[in-house]
C-alpha cells in the first residue's frame, strides 16, 4: 500500500533528503508534497489527501508545535498521523508534542533504517 | 561547564558528520597542529550561526570551507560530487548548525527546554576563522576530508 506523505521542514535540502531516505527505506510513497513551514503545510492539507505528515519543530512563520495545535482544532485533519523529525530532544517539548497528538519522533541525524522502522510501525498501528 | 560542553560537542560533531554526511572527522587535541597537515586550501568559508536559549544562552557558530560544504551537500543529498549548488551548500550548513546545536544541548540537559533561533549562514572570504576568546567562549577545530572546520560557542553572560 502506498501512502501520500507531506514533508514539513524549512530546509529545502533536508526535505529532499527525507524524501529520498523514505523512498530508499522501502516505505511505499504515493504522492509526496513539501512545505517550508506549518502554515504552508496547513494550506496543502486544504486541497490534498495526506496519509502521513513528517514535520520539523523549529521553523519560521509557523513552527511544528503551532501546526500541531492548528491540526488538532480541525475535525478533518486531526487524525492524520504526524511524526516529528527534528534535532530537538528536550523531554518537556516532546511531552508537549505527544500531548498534541504526534505518533512518533525521529531525532536528526538519522539512519534510513530508523525512518523505515518508525514509519512502518506507525502506519501499521494506524491501519489496525 | 565549558569542558563538559566541549567533550559533548566533539561527540555530537562526529555523530552528525558521520551519520548524515558520511564524513569522518578528526578533532584537534590540545595544541597539536598535526591535524592540519596535509591540509587542502580554500578561498572562502561558510559561517553559520544559530542562537540558543535555555539553561545557557548564546550563539553557536560553525565555519566550513565552501569546497567542503559543497562536497558534504552532495553527500547529504546523494548527488554526484561537486554538483551541489551554492544555495544547497548554505542550506546544508544551516542544517548542520541546527543538528549540532539541538543535539548538543538536549544531550547536555534533556530536562531543559532549549529554544533555538532559525540558523543563518553567510560566505566569508579568506581562510581566517575567528577563534573567539575569553571565558565565555569555546572553540573546537577539526579536520574533515582534509579541510579545517571550526565550531565555536559564545555564551551570553547571565544578567
Amino acid at each position: 500500500m502506498a501512502y501520500n506523505v507531506l514533508i514539513v521542514d524549512d530546509s529545502q535540502t533536508m526535505r529532499k533528503v527525507i524524501r529520498k531516505t523514505v523512498s530508499i527505506s522501502g516505505f511505499e510513497i504515493g504522492d509526496c508534497w513539501e512545505a517550508g513551514n506549518g502554515r504552508e503545510a496547513l494550506d496543502i492539507l486544504h486541497s490534498c489527501w495526506v496519509d502521513l505528515i513528517l514535520a520539523d519543530l523549529n521553523m519560521p512563520v509557523m513552527n511544528g508545535l503551532e501546526m500541531l495545535r492548528e491540526l488538532k482544532k480541525g475535525e478533518l485533519h486531526r487524525h492524520i498521523p504526524v511524526i516529528l523529525i527534528t534535532t530537538e530532544g528536550s523531554e518537556k517539548r516532546l511531552e508537549e508534542a505527544y500531548a498534541l497528538g504526534i505518533k512518533g519522533y525521529i531525532q536528526k541525524p538519522f539512519y534510513p533504517e530508523t525512518i523505515r522502522d518508525v514509519l512502518t510501525r506507525i502506519m501499521e498501528e494506524t491501519r489496525d | 561547564m565549558i569542558d563538559e560542553i566541549e567533550k559533548k560537542a566533539i561527540a555530537v560533531i562526529a555523530q552528525v558528520f558521520e551519520t548524515m554526511f558520511f564524513t569522518p572527522v578528526a578533532v584537534q587535541q590540545g595544541e597539536s597542529e598535526d591535524l592540519y597537515s596535509p591540509i587542502k586550501s580554500f578561498s572562502a568559508f561558510l559561517r553559520g550561526e544559530i542562537g540558543f536559549e535555555g539553561k545557557h544562552c548564546g550563539t553557536l557558530i560553525l565555519s566550513v570551507p565552501v569546497e567542503l560544504a559543497k562536497t558534504m551537500a552532495s553527500n547529504f543529498m546523494g548527488l554526484e560530487e561537486e554538483s551541489a549548488s551554492d544555495s544547497q551548500a548554505v542550506d546544508m550548513v544551516n542544517e548542520l548548525c541546527n543538528m549540532i546545536c539541538g543535539n548538543l544541548f538536549s544531550q547536555l540537559d534533556k530536562k531543559t527546554v532549549w529554544n533555538l533561533t532559525i540558523p543563518q549562514t553567510r560566505e566569508v572570504s579568506g581562510q581566517a576563522m575567528d577563534a573567539g576568546n575569553g571565558d565565555q567562549a569555546m572553540s573546537v577545530r577539526f579536520n574533515a576530508e582534509g579541510y579545517p572546520v571550526q565550531l565555536q560557542i559564545q555564551f551570553t553572560p547571565a544578567a
